[in-house]
């Protein structure tokens, strides 16, 4: 029994500091702002992408009218909020998507991002929100990003808050409790995407018997450029498809493993850029990559932007 | 974790142990919460869906539910074809495929303008059977292009188009992936307009609309 007592003892301590360790080490804010310009950017574009058929989509006599949506979904009723559900009017609509867009370039820029972060939030969840039906792979994706990245001061770096702190020659924060937990929480949600998707192709038998990129390839309109001449190349389309599920399972897995973690990085990107031309899901593949940056240290980030001198230099405010 | 420039220690604090304690058991109800929704995207257990339930207020606001979202990307089915939404305005050939109004319409197709559309299609071709939403969604579209585009439909109308294997590539050469044996017809209805009122009338039999050779 004191065995047993030792054991379960042992296994507290254990899984205590690794979680503390895990959760609550202090890490460099910098991966953050580099994740808070890539979701940024993506969100604007969503935003932007509305743009062209924004009347035609939430206007009052538009293919999708609240009423009908509702029908669908049940609306706020459930938990579906979206202020574009207030208003009918053209004008008014037209107001909270200008509003929308100046929010999200605000938060892509920097300024006042504690604020304007989680507005952003607010406002790509009110364009899910308003017609559900019409999202896809790359939306859960961006929105968890922005919803983690509203934790986190997002803004201490490659900001005009950060610029603007620098300026008064203020000293802030490099670190922070709450943006150790943004980051985690963005990596491990993603692994579990990443997990999801891998098992969730092994559902199908294509993904088992090495045909699913032939029908993706096969989408005469959604596929951006036609490979069907790899018809006469069964092997390929055989090896890159169950490439496909190794590596989505392999990086679920494997990318807490910090000898692994740089080669599944960098094999994730030919992998997502290849999945474009037979998908059509420029979005969501490039939203992925953005979101893999979670896992790449502070100091590779740092050298690609040019910014090694800065962790030791004066800080600016987080 | 790979090593990360950490800054002077005075900055490196760990937060205090009612934090830790705090935002452990908020972490552990997300993560919860988080496991579940994304575990259901696909095929979901009862147990699931109904634990799953109970969370939605959290799940959905913040879209974390991902609601059968397609991340396996293609199973090779009938369900993981390319939709259009297709209207046929008065007084066109129905037999005629290049004088129906076709949805997608605009947009490059890497774009989500393009998708949104392609989207609504499949959803029109996913409630084919389910007569209330699907004449709900046909009569929206139809009033649409009756009110804003000023084009006065006739018929409307989903369509599948269906995939050509490996094996038709080998055996014909250049097959035809639009030829008349690639189209399904999941969901059609004949349009009464009446004044302002529009109503639309499924179709239950294929001899009701005329169904175009392309």
């Amino acid at each position: 029994m004191k065995s047993v007592r030792n054991y379960f003892s042992g296994l507290s301590a254990h899984v205590g500091a690794r979680w503390t360790h895990f959760w609550f080490e202090p890490l460099d804010l910098f991966p953050l702002s580099v994740l808070r310009i890539g979701a940024g950017l993506m969100a604007f574009y969503y935003v932007y992408s509305h743009t062209a058929d924004l009347l035609r989509w939430f206007g009052p006599r538009g293919l999708l009218p609240i009423e009908t949506v509702e029908q669908f979904t049940g609306g706020m009723e459930n938990f579906r909020f979206s202020y574009f559900n207030f208003v009918d009017v053209p004008g008014a609509v037209w107001t909270l998507h200008i509003i929308g867009a100046l929010v999200v370039l605000l938060f892509l820029l920097g300024l006042f991002t504690r604020v304007t972060s989680v507005l952003s939030l607010i406002v790509v969840l009110s364009y899910v929100h308003r017609a559900p039906m019409l999202t896809g792979q790359f939306e859960p994706v961006l929105t968890m990003v922005l919803f983690y990245l509203c934790l986190a001061p997002c803004g201490s770096f490659l900001s005009l808050d950060a610029w603007w702190h620098r300026r008064r020659g203020e000293r802030v924060k490099t670190t922070s409790p709450l943006g150790t937990i943004s980051l985690r929480l963005i990596q491990v949600h993603l692994t579990l995407f990443y997990l999801m998707m891998g098992l969730t192709k092994l559902a199908g038998q294509t993904w088992w018997a090495g045909s699913a990129v032939w029908w993706l390839i096969a989408h005469p309109e959604s596929r951006l450029v036609d490979w069907t001449a790899l018809h006469a190349a069964p092997y390929l389309i055989n090896a890159w498809t169950h490439a496909i599920v190794v590596f989505e399972l392999a990086f679920g897995v494997l990318v807490w493993n910090r000898w692994a973690r740089p080669l599944l990085l960098v094999i994730a990107v030919p992998m997502w850029l290849l999945l474009i031309p037979i998908t059509g899901l420029v979005s969501f593949c490039v939203m992925i990559l953005i979101a893999n940056l979670a896992f790449v240290p502070a100091d590779w980030l740092r050298a690609a932007l040019g910014r090694s001198g800065e962790a030791h230099a004066a800080p600016v405010a987080a | 974790m790979a090593k990360s420039t950490v800054p002077p220690p005075e900055e490196a604090a760990r937060p205090s142990e009612l934090f830790r304690t705090v935002a452990s058991l908020l972490l552990c109800i997300h993560l919860f919460c988080v496991t579940l929704a994304v575990w259901a995207n696909f095929s979901p257990s009862s147990l699931l869906y109904d634990v799953l339930g109970r969370l939605e207020a959290y799940t959905t606001l913040l879209n974390f539910n991902l609601n059968y979202t397609p991340y396996h990307l293609t199973h090779g089915t009938g369900e993981d074809v390319d939709d259009r939404i297709e209207l046929l305005p008065q007084g066109k050939d129905a037999a005629q495929a290049e004088q129906w109004i076709a949805l997608p319409d605009v947009g490059w197709r890497g774009s989500d303008r393009y998708k949104r559309y392609q989207r609504l299609a499949e959803v029109m071709s996913y409630f084919a059977q389910d007569e209330e939403r699907s004449a709900r969604l046909a009569t929206s579209v139809a009033e649409h292009f009756l009110n804003v585009a000023d084009v006065e439909p006739a018929q409307i109308r989903s369509r599948k188009h269906l995939l050509l294997t490996m094996q038709d590539y080998a055996a014909a050469g250049e097959p035809d992936p639009d030829g008349p044996q690639q189209w399904l017809i999941p969901y059609a209805a004949n349009v009464v307009i009446s004044g302002d009122e529009v109503e639309v009338i499924g179709v239950s039999e294929q001899g009701e609309v005329a169904l175009p050779t392309n």
